[in-house]
């Protein structure tokens, strides 16, 4: 072993820190090496001096002086305490991440609503806010302003819609369980299809204005004498197989609750050959009754059923079953 | 020599105290602190260099100690964790006092006693020369104060406090082979300080 090596093996041929070969070479290029030798000489003489200091001891009182700064602590609050024994021992930050992890399964775990995606219903309802806007102030042929279609939703109506979209998934699928057989239905979590308006809906859907009662809530205008209360009956037949599509969005856009015959929340899907037939009940303000039904002459032929005697619901509300023969 | 077999044998470890402590044994914790005060003062001694910085540090290393033993999860021995506690409060005591009296002396820099200012300040010791030391002591210390704090750090825990490789290794978060080049080439630098500091001795 040269010198250099020997050198930079000094300090640990002095803790005794090497192989018995490399000691032994070490000892001899010390021996060989007067440089050497006085290198290790210096060495070993500070770290003699270094050990023979020996730990310091702690001041008289120090013990008492820190006693007196513990009794102001507290005993730690015990840590994760509630914690089984040997989960108590996880980091927090683990532990958080296996939290982080467990509602996400959760959240996974429960039934999304097959309502189209966010960004399919935020589209739609951008180009419905832009028709409207664009409907709005636009200039009669007479040169008056139109009166604004009395679409706005009354906070009653709007709670509607929310009731709409927190009805919970599982009914929904006892029901789609119920109403069709399989295949024939959108699958859990289908998008909604991008539904071609019927030609002249637009023109339909717009007709509000030369009905002053449409659109008006049941809180402001007492339902006018030419709005038959229900329950009335209707029969469509739609030109869409997407016309169940079409029709929530009416019943949405005019505060009315679209059930199915017995009551519970319906879902749209798009209608087949197999699946031709749907029979809905729609919970809806009197005054609007006349203008829905008007809009909804532009999704196919309809015609009246039944109207039996005028009768409220609770709320001011009343019925319009709404039976859908599709038949392309 | 029995005696002390049996000693030992029966003493209970510092794990087991912790253990207790955490049980809400508020005497476990005085336990530990008799057990490790004198080395933990004497590893805050050589780092701060004077006894008023020495205690003051060791109490907060318990305080911090007290506070935190909760977390103590048992991966590396008691006196390992006590030992990186204290280390750790030793290098920000230092940087912060460091830090303080360069801003004093940035500030006293213009006044016509500033060499003396300066000379106190450095020395920070004050009253505490002749308290533990002989001039052989002092020139010691000396020597390490002028290390790199890596140096003066190894060379505190390896031969003054007489830890193996493997302990600072686990201790200092470093590979056992970056400990033992590490502390040849701090013993170097501290052979050669000291043999400066004999050499100006003997001109003087």
């Amino acid at each position: 072993m040269n010198a250099f090596f020997a050198s930079n093996r000094l300090s640990a041929y002095i803790d005794g820190a090497l192989s018995d070969a490399e000691m032994a070479e070490v000892e001899q290029a010390i021996r060989d090496n007067p440089d050497l030798r006085a290198e290790y000489s210096r060495m070993r003489s500070t770290v003699d001096r270094l050990r023979e200091q020996g730990p310091i001891r702690a001041p008289e009182g120090f013990s008492e002086r820190l006693a007196s700064r513990l009794a102001l602590e507290k005993m730690p609050r015990k840590h994760l305490s509630w914690l089984p024994g040997p989960l108590r021992g996880i980091p927090l930050e683990v532990f958080g991440l296996a939290m982080a992890a467990l509602l996400v399964v959760f959240l996974i775990q429960r039934e999304p609503s097959p309502d189209p995606p966010a960004e399919v219903v935020a589209q739609k309802t951008t180009q419905d806010q832009k028709s409207e806007k664009a409907d709005e102030g636009k200039p009669s042929p007479d040169g008056s302003v139109e009166a604004k279609p009395a679409l706005a939703t009354t906070k009653a109506e709007e709670s509607v819609e929310d009731e709409l979209e927190k009805e919970p998934a599982s009914r929904t699928q006892i029901e789609k369980k119920k109403q069709s057989p399989p295949g024939a239905r959108p699958q859990k979590g289908a998008v909604q299809p991008e539904v071609p308006w019927p030609e002249g809906a637009q023109e339909e859907l717009d007709w509000e204005d030369r009905y002053p009662q449409a659109g008006r809530s049941s809180k402001d205008s007492a339902p006018s004498a030419t709005v038959t209360l229900g329950p009335v009956r209707y029969r469509l037949y739609p030109k869409s197989p997407e016309v169940l599509w079409q029709i929530q969005k009416l019943a949405k856009r005019y505060g009315a609750r679209l059930m199915t015959s017995d009551g519970k929340l319906a879902k749209p899907f798009s209608m087949t050959t197999e699946e031709n037939y749907a029979n809905l009940k729609l919970q809806m303000s009197p005054a609007r009754l006349e203008a829905f039904v008007a809009a909804l002459k532009a999704l196919g032929a309809m015609t009246l059923v039944e109207q039996e005697e005028s009768k409220l619901y609770s709320g001011g509300m009343m019925e319009l079953e709404l039976e859908v023969q599709f038949e392309p | 020599m029995f005696g002390l077999i049996f000693g030992s044998m029966l003493r209970t470890s510092d794990e087991v105290l912790v253990q207790r402590f955490k049980n809400g044994d508020r005497s476990a914790f005085s336990e530990l602190v008799d057990r490790h005060q004198h080395r933990v003062y004497s590893l805050c001694y050589r780092w701060m260099g004077n006894q008023q910085a020495a205690e003051e540090v060791a109490q907060d290393v318990f305080v911090s100690l007290f506070r935190s033993l909760d977390r103590f999860r048992g991966d590396a021995k008691f006196s390992t964790w006590l030992y990186r506690v204290t280390v750790n409060h030793c290098k920000n005591q230092k940087l912060y006092r460091n830090r303080r009296a360069h801003g004093r002396h940035e500030s006293l820099d213009s006044a016509p006693e500033d060499g003396f200012v300066r000379q106190i300040e450095s020395g920070d010791r004050g009253a505490d020369v002749g308290i533990h030391k002989s001039e052989a002591e002092r020139a010691l210390q000396s020597g390490l104060d002028a290390l790199e704090e890596d140096h003066r750090q190894i060379i505190l825990l390896r031969d003054l406090e007489d830890l193996s490789y493997d302990e600072i290794s686990s201790l200092l978060n470093v590979a056992k082979g970056t400990v033992k080049s590490r502390l040849h080439r701090a013993r170097t630098e501290l052979a050669r300080q000291l043999s400066l500091r004999m050499t100006a001795a003997d001109v003087l």
